[in-house]
């Protein structure tokens, strides 16, 4: 009896944290962007898990990221804007240190898929 | 040497109830089953152990406490704007209602007339100052200088034996607006310690995740791990620990479209906030 | 550019990595073979049955005579092998490759000898140059796998390698002595062009730096100017002339930062101006408490610039 009501208790528990759907839908392939994060050396200034050697100090660490109410402290999450910022960051925000990245418009895609399942 | 049966009859029924008790909190920790909406009343027994708790963690607290001289009518009439400025939204006056929002508040704020005649002013003063956990009382001592806390203190004091005329009288005599705002003496070096109670006093963990701080989990911000490495504040500004004193103080001059709001820190917390920071490696 | 060979020894790209690669072949298959006899050897003797050998004749013949000829052809091997190795006799060094802690410096003989870059080679294809190597401070080792074989670089002497790539491609080098604790961050690539790409590529690298083409450049070249950079960085065509960091003439065409941290672009340039002891702790570099978040990105684009 003792053992079936610490099963469910524990049962309970996990389901909290189980769930790695993103908490905003966003188009794109997750691994892909994980490749293009690593192509494209995001890691050099951000901490990505996931991502190997991602352990960059420059600019905030992106754990969790899909939980993150903002973009840089700025403007509402949303895919097509994160997309944009990451591509061109100067370009929503003149004074920020996060250059303009060469990259494809689905790398950023796929980039953004990967950082909104980051829970 | 065996233990003779009754003793471990004893033991056995003890064991077995603190286990049941165990699960039985954990199950109601768990299922949702306890009610934590305002609505419904505490049971009688959390409620005792709640207040006397409460009750009784003060009593310790405020022992060391001095307490200044507060017969004075100057004090307490400073006391009186404070009191209107930051007190009577909740805790209301001689013939004047707490606000709307405040009657929905679980635990109800006291009347205040009741409890300065069963507290004492040091009691008084510790609780204004620190505020209580759990209910809606916050700390004031981030808000006012020690003086004005003592200042309020005397006008509680003086209400019970205020009549519905008298505070309206009282009212009627002075426009002087409440200002809440920290004077301290401008330390030499922050304190890390100090910057701690800050964070929380600030709000800053409303929105950081900030180690050391329990229940800051927010991703409304950046989280604070390793900010003491982080290369750039804001994403711009060089992460020394004057820029850092700088943003935390007006965050919108140094990137006008930051969600971070100003939060009037003072120079002192400050410092003390970005000392904290300056730990977590 | 063939890309798919990276720092590879068992896929030489050179004469002199064939010759080594050959030499390999015979180690493995002979020591291979050797395993398998003394192996073989052994077990016989474990699982026979047990019987009077001549002890003596086999440990002279097993422990003597066969090692002493079978190591006596392999070094007649070597020798011949290295001296190939050493190519047709000295003449002047066509490039001078100087190992710092921990990086490589290289400068062209050729070209007005002007061209100086850092942990960058480029040479004709199908065309032996012969390269000097020295060192600054302890004790390196020269080593592109797929080209050659490594050669030292030791305090007080310049040694000498030959270096030729039968087809173009990029060839990742590193330095294959322990020199403290950024060693495995010291790479370096050579990458072979045809001889028509590497005289012009050589002319760019002789010439000075490019001016600014737009105001955000400029103000990453002020930027650069105003910052402690020209106190340890050259950029030829400025009033920056400091010897102790990487001559960064033409810092945008290299294929690598920080000697193989980072790849190129300016991203990569920002992250390493922000953070150099993170990215490669102990290095000289050191982090700028001064530059804001619209000056890093002005100076790294002006670096990327510099092609």
């Amino acid at each position: 009896m003792l053992l079936t009501a610490l099963a469910a208790l524990a049962a309970v528990t996990m389901c909290g944290c189980a769930d790695r759907e993103p908490l905003r839908p966003a188009p794109g392939d997750p691994a892909a962007g994980r490749v293009a994060i690593q192509r494209l050396q995001c890691g050099a200034c951000h901490a990505i898990p996931g991502v190997t050697g991602a352990r960059g100090q420059v600019g905030p660490p992106l754990d969790a990221y899909g939980r993150r109410v903002y973009i840089a402290g700025k403007l509402p999450q949303d895919p097509a804007l994160l997309a944009r910022w990451i591509a061109d960051a100067p370009s929503l925000a003149p004074g920020t240190a996060m250059p303009k990245i060469e990259m494809t418009a689905a790398e950023a895609r796929d980039m953004v898929a990967y950082l909104y399942r980051l829970r | 040497m065996p233990m003779a049966p009754k003793y471990r009859f004893a033991l056995q029924t003890f064991s077995a109830l603190s286990i049941a008790a165990a699960i039985a909190l954990l199950g109601a920790i768990y299922t949702g089953a306890y009610d934590v909406t305002a609505t419904h009343q505490h049971t009688r027994p959390v409620h005792w152990a709640l207040d006397t708790a409460m009750r009784q963690a003060v009593r310790l607290r405020a022992k060391g406490v001095k307490v200044p001289v507060l017969d004075d009518p100057a004090l307490a009439q400073r006391g009186f704007v404070h009191y209107r400025g930051s007190c009577l939204q909740c805790h209301g006056a001689p013939g004047v209602a707490p606000e709307p929002f405040a009657r929905g508040l679980m635990p109800l704020p006291n009347s205040l007339a009741q409890t300065a005649l069963e507290w004492t002013s040091a009691e008084l003063y510790w609780v204004t100052r620190s505020g209580l956990k759990m209910t809606g009382m916050p700390a004031w001592e981030f808000r006012y200088p020690d003086e004005d806390l003592w200042a309020i203190v005397a006008f509680v004091k003086l209400l019970p034996k205020l009549t519905a005329a008298d505070y309206a009288a009282m009212d009627r005599g002075s426009s002087e607006k409440s200002t809440s705002r920290w004077t301290g003496d401008l330390p030499t070096a922050g304190d890390a310690r100090r910057g701690a109670i800050a964070l929380q006093q600030y709000a800053c963990t409303s929105c950081h995740r900030i180690p050391g701080m329990v229940g800051a989990a927010a991703h409304v911000g950046p989280p604070l791990e390793g900010i003491a490495s982080r290369k750039y504040l804001a994403g711009r500004l060089p992460n020394t620990p004057e820029n850092m004193i700088r943003w935390i103080r007006e965050p919108k001059n140094i990137s006008p479209a930051t969600l971070m709001p100003d939060l009037d820190v003072t120079e002192h917390h400050a410092r003390d906030i970005a000392a904290y920071l300056a730990t977590l490696k | 550019m063939k890309q798919g060979r990276i720092q590879s020894m068992l896929d030489p790209g050179s004469a002199a990595a064939a010759l080594i690669h050959e030499l390999g072949i015979w180690l493995y298959a002979g020591s291979g073979l050797v395993l398998v006899l003394v192996v073989a050897l052994a077990l016989y003797g474990a699982f026979s049955a047990p019987r009077k050998v001549a002890e003596k004749a086999w440990i002279v013949g097993g422990g003597i005579v066969f090692p002493a000829i079978v190591l006596a052809a392999l070094l007649v091997y070597a020798i011949h092998v290295g001296h190939a190795l050493s190519g047709p006799p000295a003449r002047a060094a066509d490039i001078e490759v100087v190992g710092k802690r921990w990086w490589w410096e290289v400068r062209y003989a050729t070209g007005g000898g002007h061209a100086v870059l850092a942990n960058e080679l480029r040479i004709p294809v199908g065309k032996p140059l012969e390269i000097a190597l020295s060192t600054d401070d302890v004790i390196h080792s020269f080593w592109v796998p797929a080209l050659a074989g490594k050669v030292d670089m030791i305090p007080g002497r310049t040694n000498r390698i030959v270096v030729e790539a039968r087809e173009p491609g990029i060839y990742r080098g590193q330095c294959a002595e322990f020199c403290g604790a950024q060693h495995a961050w010291m790479a370096f690539y050579v990458v072979a062009l045809p001889e028509e790409e590497f005289r012009a590529w050589l002319a760019r690298q002789a010439a000075p730096a490019a001016e600014p083409a737009d105001a955000f450049l400029l103000r990453g070249r002020d930027a650069f100017l105003r910052e402690a950079c020209a106190a340890c960085h050259t950029i030829r065509g400025t009033a920056a002339a400091g010897t102790l960091g990487p001559d960064l003439t033409h810092v945008g065409g290299r294929l690598s930062i920080g000697a193989g941290v980072l790849g190129s672009g300016a991203a990569a340039l920002a992250a390493w101006i922000a953070d150099p002891q993170h990215l490669k702790p102990g290095n000289l570099m050191p982090e700028t408490k001064t530059l804001t978040g619209e000056d890093l990105r002005a100076l790294a684009s002006y670096l990327e610039s510099l092609k």
